[in-house]
């Protein structure tokens, strides 16, 4: 058995568990079956994706294990694309210049903060080894 | 309870989705197919969930659990964003906007499917 690959499997499992409790409490927190929940989960998710892919990833020394359960697991679970479009296609007829703003504000704003994430990563990357 | 359905639908959902990526950097590796794989399959799961009318603790396992931590939009956008920076502007722009009509198509299906399942 390639012990290696458990340990990635275990670290994305745990990682995903802690990602879908933080998104299930963050739509508590911000009124379940909204479009609130879902858009803060995804805009702020966007941010930390590319935060970790480019940041943490080259700047801070961390196992691997670590920056897969933390990106591919939380971050990954955190965000939502089902309930996404489940949203869109539910409200679409029925609230429909609510559901055009939720889908911009998600695009827009999901992008906008990936770019964030990606220069707030080159900006760490100037001072090195922070941690 | 409903937080350890929610967590072990995730943890499940988010290991099923780290195996089909790694079968996408191995067999597309120059495009992001497995994330619109994931997306798409995950909508089409969620959409017959839905139509179910499934809610309590199986929409707790299944829907918020399993299809959250499955689908992504992070990695969805995140995907573009690299797209972008690689200046592949016509395959960027296809696969943000084909990912989300694909998705809002497989969100119907699945109502469709599931609403003939639970009637």
């Amino acid at each position: 058995m390639n012990w290696y690959k458990v340990g990635q499997f275990c670290s994305v499992f745990v990682g995903g568990m802690i990602g879908g409790v933080a998104r299930y409490e963050a739509g508590l927190w911000l009124n379940t079956n909204t479009f609130l929940g879902t858009t803060f989960v995804n805009v702020v998710g966007c941010f930390f994706l590319t935060f970790t892919i480019y940041g943490l990833d080259l700047i801070i020394d961390l196992p691997d294990w670590l920056i897969l359960g933390f990106g591919t697991g939380v971050v990954g679970a955190f965000t939502t694309f089902s309930t996404f479009v489940l949203l869109v296609d539910q409200n679409m007829l029925l609230h429909t210049p609510e559901t055009i703003w939720f889908l911009i504000i998600n695009l827009v704003g999901g992008f906008l903060t990936a770019c964030l994430g990606y220069l707030t990563a080159r900006l760490m990357d100037r001072g090195k080894k922070i941690w | 309870m409903v937080i350890i359905l929610v967590a072990m639908g995730a943890g499940i959902g988010a290991v099923l989705r780290y195996l089909i990526t790694l079968a996408g950097k191995r067999y597309w590796p120059e495009l992001p197919l497995a994330t619109l794989i994931i997306n798409v399959l995950g909508a089409l799961i969620a959409g017959f969930l839905g139509g179910m009318q499934l809610g309590g603790l199986g929409a707790a396992l299944l829907l918020t659990g399993l299809c959250g931590g499955f689908t992504t939009f992070s990695t969805f956008t995140v995907d573009t964003f690299v797209l972008v920076r690689n200046k592949r502007w016509s395959v960027a722009l296809e696969y943000y906007f084909g990912s989300i009509l694909l998705g809002c198509l497989a969100v119907y299906i699945g109502l469709y499917l599931g609403q003939l399942v639970g009637n």
